[in-house]
């Protein structure tokens, strides 16, 4: 058995490892907030956007899909193993939907469809939505896009240790924070990005009284 | 990946030749063909046999056993065009069809037994067609065309051998129900093998060593594999397919790589020559022992490129898994387009990409095609019926695409109607789940059940009352939809399908505003 101080060296050198700082290489990402909080987005990388269903990860990945597709004719993949995005939604949000792909791939496939679209290198983002528990498998999605020089984006409900990003990015109701950067030391917060109108829940039209059944708000 | 399983349908008119001289099973007739100086019988009814004439007895000898015989003339040249005719009418059924002797067809089942209700329907499908041209027949459907061929000789009822099964369904039968050689079949008498399962009981490398390689066809067959993967159908198909023996049997990819080259380039000489473009390959593995194994790969792009094929069955074959060792190998043109003109590359980002089209192409084999869509707007309150989604290489329009309202300057009220649209969730579930939800003094909500405790809402807005479908039989929907922040921050949509008779709404989670 390995004494404590054996131990601690290694432990000490893991640290030192994970703490290293590794150049990679940023591009605007449209989105104003997040390029203040990151520098841009890594290209080609992998970025974890980890937050619980329903504070607002989709709608900062349709922010980044609609400025991937501001150059002509450029593509984006979601791949949605959930069958949860709705199209309508993106389409409100801006993305042209002729130019998206949805890959609705069963979880048998998920890592190897996911790892071959996004080495592919036809697409300018890919978005993975909710992969679960996708093991060491995942590891050969930065490969992949290394070989793709693809932008990542995989959105997750909680942090994955087993997914290698780059960068990983905490959504929560109060913004944005950063709790692993390869480039950089992490630990910055900012705010989150408004949602477009159309996407927002509480810019919707105001509810007219409904005979019988009146509009209501318990705020 | 689980394997795919070829069959065939196997047909055999034991009377063809006799009844399309307008004789019946009945009749005591003989047909006759001069051989070696003197007319001998080569066809004969249940009721000529019943008397005591038998095959390859001379006409003499047979009138001599029954006078009353009738005695039929072979007429080579209307029997081949009345076999002709034949073939084109059991195309109906399948495009796969291929003459085995005299009075034996072998049709391709595997792609088109879904069309008539299955396997079982198929049979029917072809027993009332053999039927209506006034034909007896024997059916049988098998993973090989030989093993159908052989049921349907011995089988008095028609019979579906079920995938993976054939070995047993033919160690019953006589050999000679393969039809094997004459010669063959005697030395395989010779060794007392006189049953299909007693020769699928010899080992292979005996059987192939001792009696050759039709043997070894055979042999392949009756232990239930394949014995020889592709027939020769319609002259333009058989030019688009290419059968390779390979000299060793292996379970290793590079004898195979070696020897891919060669034949995808004839293949591709083939479509040039037909001005056409690959969709499909289909590759046939044919295995020493088993079924054979069929790779399919579908082509992103419709191509005669044998680089790019070659490129992409490399990916693929590479990855295949065989219980026993490679034989033989069959590559067809599974599918065919014209040219269509593409410009490869011009939608890719970058010189090296993988094109879009290649890319869904390949995935879709494993994937399928439901899992690789273009998602397009339709016209619908419905929510979930707001969008379709189609296979991201269907050439056809989306239905009823949705496009926005056009501004009227006749109506000007439209624009803020327009700012009236209300958002949407990011995220919808397929199928709603039901909501526990206490509801407030107007109707709203106001506490949600989440993960066995109910959480506060801390904002809601609502109702947007969405209804539609009242015109139809069944009855229409109608619901109401609440925008709900909960105390985790989390924002929700659900809709409360309004109760009758004072009974209490019932609540369903539909969507969250990720």
């Amino acid at each position: 058995m390995a004494d404590s101080a054996t131990l601690a060296a290694l432990r000490a050198r893991i640290r030192e490892l994970e703490g290293a700082r590794v150049s990679v290489r940023r591009a605007p990402s449209g989105v104003p907030e997040l390029d203040a909080l990151l520098g841009g987005l890594p290209c080609p990388g992998v970025v974890e956007l980890a937050g619980p269903v329903g504070v607002g990860r989709s709608r900062l990945a349709f922010a980044l899909a609609v400025a991937a597709q501001r150059e002509p004719e450029a593509e984006v993949a979601w791949v949605d193993p959930q069958r949860r995005l709705y199209p309508p939604a993106a389409a409100l949000a801006g993305v042209a939907l002729a130019r998206l792909l949805l890959v609705r791939s069963p979880g048998e496939h998920l890592v190897w469809a996911t790892e071959q679209v996004i080495r592919a290198g036809c697409f300018r983002l890919v978005v993975v939505a909710d992969p679960g528990e996708v093991g060491v498998g995942a590891q050969r999605w930065a490969r992949a896009a290394e070989a793709g020089e693809t932008s990542v984006i995989v959105l997750s409900e909680r942090p994955s240790r087993a997914l290698p990003a780059d960068v990983r990015v905490q959504v929560g109701p109060g913004g944005l924070a950063v709790s692993r950067d390869r480039s950089g030391s992490g630990g910055r917060v900012g705010p989150a990005p408004a949602p477009p109108a159309a996407v927002d829940p509480w810019q919707g039209p105001p509810w007219e009284p409904w005979p019988a059944r009146a509009g209501w708000s318990a705020r | 990946m689980s394997p795919v399983w070829a069959r065939w349908l196997g047909v055999h008119l034991p009377l063809f030749r006799l009844e399309r001289c307008g004789y019946t099973a009945e009749d005591s007739v003989v047909l006759v063909e001069e051989q070696r100086g003197a007319w001998r019988l080569i066809a004969l009814t249940p009721a000529a046999a019943e008397v005591g004439v038998r095959l390859g007895m001379s006409a003499t000898e047979a009138l001599a056993i029954e006078p009353e015989l009738v005695v039929e003339r072979l007429d080579p040249e209307g029997e081949a065009e009345d076999r002709r005719a034949l073939v084109d009418t059991f195309r109906r059924l399948s495009d796969g069809v291929a003459e085995i002797g005299p009075a034996d067809l072998v049709l391709e089942a595997g792609r088109v037994a879904a069309l008539y209700g299955g396997e079982a329907g198929l049979i029917e499908a072809a027993a009332r067609l053999a039927g209506a041209l006034g034909h007896s027949v024997q059916l049988a459907i098998a993973d090989d065309w030989r093993a159908a061929l052989a049921v349907a000789r011995c089988a008095e009822q028609p019979e579906v051998v079920p995938p993976g099964e054939g070995a047993a369904a033919l160690a019953r039968l006589p050999l000679g129900a393969l039809e094997p050689p004459t010669a063959l079949a005697e030395a395989l008498a010779a060794v007392g093998v006189r049953r299909v399962g007693e020769l699928a009981a010899l080992e292979p490398a005996a059987v192939v060593g001792r009696f050759g390689a039709e043997a070894g066809r055979l042999h392949r067959v009756a232990r239930g594999g394949v014995g020889d993967p592709r027939l020769g159908f319609a002259p333009e198909q058989e030019a688009l397919a290419r059968h390779v023996v390979l000299g060793e049997p292996t379970e290793r990819f590079e004898p195979i790589r070696f020897v891919l080259p060669g034949v995808l380039r004839e293949l591709a000489e083939g479509l040039r020559q037909r001005d056409r473009l690959a969709t499909r390959l289909l590759v046939r593995l044919v295995l020493e022992a088993g079924p054979a194994r069929l790779v399919r790969l579908r082509l992103g792009r419709p191509t005669r490129d044998p680089e790019a094929w070659l490129a992409a069955l490399e990916g693929r074959l590479g990855e295949v898994q065989v219980r026993a060792p490679i034989a033989e190998l069959v590559i067809e043109i599974e599918e065919d387009s014209a040219e269509v003109g593409l410009q490869p590359g011009l939608s890719s980002r970058a010189v090296g990409a993988e094109p879009v089209r290649e890319l869904v192409g390949r995935l879709a084999d494993t994937l399928g095609e439901a899992a690789l869509v273009r998602p397009a707007l339709l016209e619908s309150w419905q929510p979930e019926a707001a969008w379709s989604a189609r296979f991201a290489l269907d050439p056809r329009p989306p239905p009823r695409p949705w496009e926005p309202p056009r501004p009227d300057p006749e109506a000007p009220h439209s624009a803020w109607e327009r700012s009236l649209e209300p958002p949407r969730p990011a995220l919808l579930a397929e199928r709603p789940s039901p909501a526990a939800v206490r509801v407030g003094p107007a109707g709203g909500p106001v506490q949600v059940m989440q993960a066995g405790a109910w959480e506060p809402v801390r904002r809601a807005e609502g109702p947007e009352r969405l209804s539609g479908g009242w015109w139809r039989e069944e009855g229409g929907w109608e619901r109401d939809y609440w925008v709900v922040e909960l105390g985790s921050g989390v924002i929700g949509w659900l809709y409360s399908v309004p109760a009758e008779g004072g009974a209490p709404a019932r609540w369903w989670w539909h969507g969250w505003w990720d």
